[in-house]
């Protein structure tokens, strides 16, 4: 019944002349292409559907004109970087968490891809000497309100920005990902400033609430191959959903992670409890009648909709305290 | 609810006959025809008609996120690469006279290519051909989505045009292009049949589920306040697998006579479905 995934790709004019939107509309060659002249006439339409566009998401090619780079979100962590900054080079996400934020905060179930990745560089180049804390590096997230190396094969936007970040000595990027895609970066050199953090969920609540995303035990095959190959790893164990049981559920697939995974091996694991905007709550709440998260008990605080305080930190401490079996505390970053 | 429209009478001649529909004898300046699910109206020529005939098919329709509009016509071919007779889907609508452009959702699987379509104030002539960007030419498309996208989504709105020129033609071609309108009918007319309606409505609670509920709100004489608290509450407990709400039916044999008796009851059902 419905298209194919990425049938259509819209393209912007001028889009067509930057070399990474010949490699995507090479790569997706059977796609029928559309012309437009801004993406917004497209990604920002009036009276979308997202859940029913994700059935279908096509593909938007556009040129980034302006903010190639933003100050860290207060629902993010740091992990102790001080010129804490993320960009955007992609709008929307290959898969369909119910969890996620990006439900509520865009418009379209579309993705953009933003194709400059030459103006996005200078950007950096630029964010990199002015950075406030000229001691320490620039860490900047690449690949929060998307997931590029699940696209890689097709937007290769993780290798290019590794090689970016091999040639700038203050900056560290972290590519967060669910995907288990070895075979598109596994002619890339390993870079030590370029943290690859997989969001990993225990398999019922991968299932239940991860849609079109592999299975746990994918990811932590692929996790591995990286590791071998010399990858800096980052686990995230984040949002940390209050299904039933989840003590026992989180803290055996915790255990079970690092029976596979060696953890002195790992960089770092952040954990934290699912938190998202309210107003990106509100908006999601109505769209989405499938998914029994919007309908649990919450707390709002400081504009965000999350578990109660204390039960927040009881998850977390009780997790934490999993963790602390594999990992010294410095190594676990905690957002309460 | 399928809402069909068209600017000719011959358009809908084939819809008509395909989709058994009935002529509505009190519908006379914008003629109607319907069948239970289904609502064509025939709006004439030019995109202000159009328009009009648009609002007017959501007015008698009534819920416009239950409804899926379909567009179909004939157009003239401005590119070679489209044939005579052949029916295709429009990915994009320009609309000649202001210049903007818009975008129809295609997400659904259909047997037919897609084209750009321009939607002119005037017929177009042979000789602008080499000028014109888009695949097809017509005179109505971008007044119905303009129309439409009031009340409904791009998703809920598919454009079919069948090209019948080149815009070169004399008015002793029509009847050889009502002709090639009507031979590709089997190429469009299962989609009509078979298109399924999207659910936009996102409906939690079944209307069986909503109607009990509205009974025990006017019973019970709960507030508006409580009675949204309620309806929320039902839905999180359906959305979380509760699977019916039979278990209030004795909750409704209480007829309370005093407000704080009434607040007991609603804050005991509230706890039995927050469970």
């Amino acid at each position: 019944m419905w298209l194919r995934r990425y049938s259509h790709i819209y393209l912007e004019e001028g889009a067509e002349d930057f070399e990474l939107a010949q490699t995507v509309l090479r790569k997706l060659g059977k796609a029928t292409v559309v012309r437009i002249r801004n993406y917004k006439d497209i990604f920002a339409r009036p009276g979308q559907n997202f859940q029913l566009q994700k059935q279908s998401p096509k593909l938007i090619l556009a040129r980034k004109k302006a903010n190639f780079i933003y100050k860290g979100s207060m629902a993010s962590q740091d992990f102790g970087y001080k010129n804490f900054y993320y960009n955007t080079l992609q709008l929307n996400c290959v898969y369909n968490c119910d969890y996620c934020y990006l439900q509520g905060m865009y418009p379209s179930g579309n993705s953009v891809v933003f194709i400059n990745d030459c103006d996005f560089f200078e950007h950096t180049r630029q964010a990199i000497k002015s950075r406030p804390f000229p001691k320490e590096p620039l860490y900047l997230c690449i690949s929060y309100d998307t997931d590029l190396l699940a696209m890689e094969s097709f937007i290769p936007y993780t290798s290019r920005f590794v090689e970016f970040t091999r040639s700038e000595k203050d900056l560290v990027i972290e590519v967060r990902t669910k995907s288990a895609n070895w075979s598109s970066m596994a002619n890339v050199e390993p870079n030590h400033r370029c943290i690859l953090a997989w969001t990993l969920s225990p398999p019922s609540v991968a299932a239940k609430y991860e849609k079109l995303t592999p299975p746990p035990e994918k990811r932590i095959v692929t996790i591995n191959r990286y590791l071998e190959r010399g990858w800096p790893i980052r686990l995230c164990f984040d949002p940390v959903l209050q299904v039933e049981n989840w003590e026992q559920i989180y803290g055996d697939f915790m255990r079970f992670v690092f029976a596979k995974i060696p953890a002195s091996q790992i960089c770092d694991v952040s954990l934290g409890v699912f938190r998202m905007n309210s107003d990106y709550f509100k908006r999601i709440k109505k769209q989405r009648t499938d998914s029994d998260l919007f309908y649990r008990p919450y707390e709002k605080q400081n504009s965000f909709v999350s578990y109660p305080e204390g039960q927040r930190q009881q998850m977390m401490e009780t997790l934490k305290l999993v963790l602390q079996e594999f990992l010294p505390p410095e190594k676990v970053e905690v957002w309460l | 609810m399928k809402l069909i429209l068209t600017a000719l009478r011959q358009e809908a001649r084939p819809i008509i006959e395909g989709l058994e529909l009935k002529h509505d004898p009190a519908s006379r300046k914008i003629p109607v025809y319907a069948r239970e699910g289904t609502l064509l109206v025939v709006s004439g020529i030019g995109k202000l008609y159009a328009a009009v005939a648009t609002a007017h098919a959501y007015h008698i329709a009534g819920q416009p996120e239950n409804c899926h509009l379909f567009n179909i016509g004939m157009c003239g071919g401005a590119t070679d690469n489209v044939q005579l007779g052949q029916a295709l889907r429009i990915h994009k609508i320009w609309d000649a006279a202001n210049g903007r452009e818009y975008f129809p959702d295609i997400l659904l699987e259909m047997p037919l290519e897609d084209a750009s379509l321009g939607t002119f104030d005037k017929p177009v002539k042979a000789s602008n051909r080499p000028n014109l960007t888009c695949d097809l030419v017509d005179m109505e498309a971008s007044g119905i989505f303009q129309a439409a996208h009031l009340f409904m989504s791009p998703l809920q709105m598919t454009f079919i045009k069948v090209v019948t020129d080149y815009l070169s033609f004399t008015p002793g071609d029509y009847p050889e292009m009502i002709r090639y309108f009507e031979e590709s009918a089997e190429s469009w007319l299962p989609i009509l049949k078979e298109t399924v309606d999207l659910d936009l409505m996102n409906r939690v609670l079944s209307s069986d589920q909503e109607r009990f509920l509205s009974e025990v709100v006017k019973e019970m004489r709960f507030t508006k306040t409580q009675s949204l608290q309620l309806m929320e509450a039902a839905a999180g407990y359906v959305v979380r697998g509760g699977k019916d709400l039979e278990f209030f039916k004795p909750v409704l044999k209480i007829r309370p006579k005093h407000k704080s008796v009434r607040n007991e009851v609603f804050n005991s059902m509230l706890k039995d479905l927050n469970r």
